[in-house]
């Protein structure tokens, strides 16, 4: 056999795109992304343009705890980060939100890099403890920096060239582009070497050091991409505001964003983030405007956040029991059984 | 002969009163009248020629090692040549294991030192072994029931990976090129141990005896200079264990790649061990030819439990 057909093969093999089904999944992600605005009104579009944003940093936050197992409790601290450095950015410099992006993402990856330290000493618990003291250590000083817990976003930072940021539908395809990109560099990351030595320090990481892998650096590899991704996040989170305070980057939002995580699918890195984002947070929003007027009506709103925590919590706790691979799984079994239906054997 | 060796339980404080136990054994170095004689009447083996001839690879030094009370080496020393298969045997806790863990880099030694090719490499971290060329593998077989076959077999080549994260996350120049590279040679490899129809499948879902030869052929991608390995034919059936010693003998064969073999099958270890090495509570007690281990007074006491 030709050498050259070999190779092909290998690359079709390996390729992002491997069955006819994934291509029309995708080719129908794409087109109902790219027509979102023609069909949603502004409250619905807003919805999906967060959907967007939490996607993002819950595919850097899947990095880090779902493909190379180290846990974090401070991804929405940096999201935080991301976020004031655009406001910075642009209130004190006068810099386009568009070009401080970039920077939101490196300054929130130069935290996570820092957050990767105690992984090199410490696992599990000890290092949910260490990144928890992170979390409160930022929002400590977001409260410093923003004692007001309100800095606006000036809306001339928001133009660039022809492109009005201020506007809903120029917003949601500049973070759908984004968003999409980051998607997939993520999942090329997860397919790639890096991918695997994550896996293998997720997995075991006495073994992974013994077959080669650099188990520090993997680690630190895994908490700057999370931190990357969070910065980003955080920085479209600032575009996407008027003015942001820190309230929204607190240890509840970290919980939340892990939540995600886990509830849509630890190291389903692309999808499984994107369903826990629309189980968690847009399915959540949805319910939750419909819930309360009726929680209201009955005489509880002073439960109705409760309530929501209590049910989040429940959930995420019947998820990691029942399914720990996340919803993604169930789905996956599904498409499983219709693939070899009706051999279902 | 068949024997496998299945030692009873150990009990610690035995050496401690048996004075015959010794601490240090002088490693055999054969003159050129003993290799020449070697040479006219062991046809059997081309590496048996050359026993205890060769240029050393690996060696130690005076290793010591507890966990607690335990020792689990207690003045290890040994000379790995090149090109050799050693055996490496014991009973239950004499601290094969340990060794290996001590040569990877897994545990520091407490006292003692380990180079390879000449060079220090005590405190070397274990990943950068791997790279030196020091592969490895376990005694449970593949660890990353996780992944699939073909996964776990490329993982290895990692420590070669020279593409850099931005280069991954766009699939772009040596991220591709690597990947392709990198499939061929883990190809190669199950092609070799025959694994092909396993290739997709996650290992975890496999039969012991795949996961172990699945481990072996992730250990060969490495291309190593010496390989350690640990029981790899431990719980196996009679044709599962051919098929590991036929990709060993192979693999020595057409890459002359230096071996250590822990295993408990005596007669596998006769059959194709150029040398043996019998360790007991943590102490080298015998190295030799393996005929000569069967023989021997310590290695006997030592299985027996004299
Ligand atoms: N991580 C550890 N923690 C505590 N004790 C250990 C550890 N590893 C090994 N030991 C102890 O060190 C001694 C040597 O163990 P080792 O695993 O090296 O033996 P072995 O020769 O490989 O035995 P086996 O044939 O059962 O694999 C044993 O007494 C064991 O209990
Ligand atoms: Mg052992």
């Amino acid at each position: 056999m030709p050498a050259g057909v070999f190779k092909e093969t290998y690359e079709g093999d390996m390729a992002f795109i491997r069955y006819p089904i994934h291509k029309a999944a995708l080719v129908l992600a794409v087109i109902a992304g790219l027509s979102a605005p023609l069909l949603l009104d502004t409250y619905y579009l807003n919805l999906a343009i967060t959907a967007l944003i939490f996607w993002v940093a819950v595919i850097g936050l899947n990095i880090t705890v779902g493909l190379a197992g180290q846990i974090s409790l401070a991804q929405a601290a940096l999201m935080g980060v991301g976020a004031y450095t655009v406001a910075f950015a642009a209130l004190k410099l006068g810099v386009n939100v568009v070009l401080a992006l970039p920077l939101a993402g490196i300054t929130a990856m130069i935290i996570g890099l820092v957050l990767s330290l105690p992984s090199f000493k410490l696992k599990e618990y000890y290092l949910a403890m260490a990144s928890l003291a992170a979390q409160l250590l930022l929002e400590y000083a977001f409260s410093r920096i923003d004692p007001d817990q309100y800095t606006p976003i000036p809306p001339e930072a928001k133009r660039l060239a022809s492109i009005d940021l201020n506007e809903p539908e120029a917003l949601y395809y500049f973070t759908f582009i984004v968003a999409a990109l980051m998607a997939l560099a993520a999942g090329n990351i997860a397919r790639s070497s890096y991918g695997r030595a994550m896996k293998a320090v997720r997995d075991n990481d006495v073994a992974a050091s013994i077959v080669g892998v650099n188990v520090p650096l993997t680690k630190a590899i895994a908490f700057g991409i999370g931190g990357f991704y969070a910065g980003i996040a955080g920085g479209l989170y600032a575009i996407y505001s008027v003015g942001i305070g820190w309230e929204a980057f607190t240890l509840v939002n970290s919980i939340e964003l892990l939540g995600m995580v886990l509830i849509g699918g630890p190291g389903r890195v692309v999808w499984g983030s994107l369903l826990g984002v629309l189980v968690l947070r847009t399915g959540w929003t949805l319910l939750e405007s419909n819930l309360v007027p009726i929680l209201a009506a009955m005489g509880f709103s002073a439960f109705a956040s409760a309530i929501k925590y209590i049910v989040l919590g429940t959930l995420i706790t019947v998820v990691i029991i029942l399914e720990p691979e996340g919803l993604i799984a169930v789905l996956r079994r599904v498409k499983e059984y219709f693939r070899l239906w009706p051999y279902s054997y | 002969m068949y024997y496998t060796l299945n030692p009873p339980a150990t009990n610690f404080n035995e050496h401690l009163i048996n004075p015959n136990w010794v601490h240090l054994v002088p490693h055999p170095q054969p003159s050129m009248e003993e290799a020449k004689v070697d040479m006219v009447w062991d046809k059997s083996s081309l590496y048996k020629r050359v026993w205890g001839m060769g240029e050393r690879i690996l060696w130690a030094e005076g290793l010591h090692l507890s966990f607690g009370g335990v020792r689990a080496l207690d003045g290890v020393s040994i000379v790995i040549r090149k090109g050799e298969l050693v055996g490496l045997i014991g009973p239950n806790g004499a601290g094969k294991t340990s060794l290996l863990n001590v040569i990877s880099g897994i545990y520091r030694p407490e006292r003692g030192r380990v180079y390879f090719k000449g060079k220090d490499i005590t405190g070397m971290p274990p990943h950068e072994r791997v790279k030196l060329g020091i592969a490895r593998t376990f005694q449970h077989g593949e660890m990353f029931h996780g992944m699939t076959v073909l996964e776990a077999i490329m993982l290895r080549l990692h420590p070669w990976h020279r593409g850099s994260i931005i280069e991954a996350a766009l699939w772009g120049f040596r991220a591709k090129r690597w990947e392709v590279e990198a499939r061929e040679r883990a190809e190669h490899i199950i092609d070799l141990l025959e694994l092909q129809e396993y290739r997709h499948r996650p290992v975890g879902s496999l039969p012991p005896g795949i996961q172990k030869k699945v481990d072996l052929a992730a250990a060969l991608v490495q291309d190593p200079e010496v390989i350690l390995m640990d029981e790899p034919m431990a719980g196996l059936s009679r044709e599962e264990k051919e098929d590991i010693i036929r990709a060993i003998i192979e693999v020595r064969e057409t890459r002359g790649t230096t071996m250590v073999l822990v295993e408990h099958d005596l007669e596998v270890v006769s059959d194709i061990c150029d040398r043996v090495i019998v360790m007991d509570r943590g102490r080298v007690i015998f190295d030799g030819h393996p005929e000569d281990a069967v023989r021997d007074e310590a290695v006997i006491t030592a299985y027996i439990g004299g």
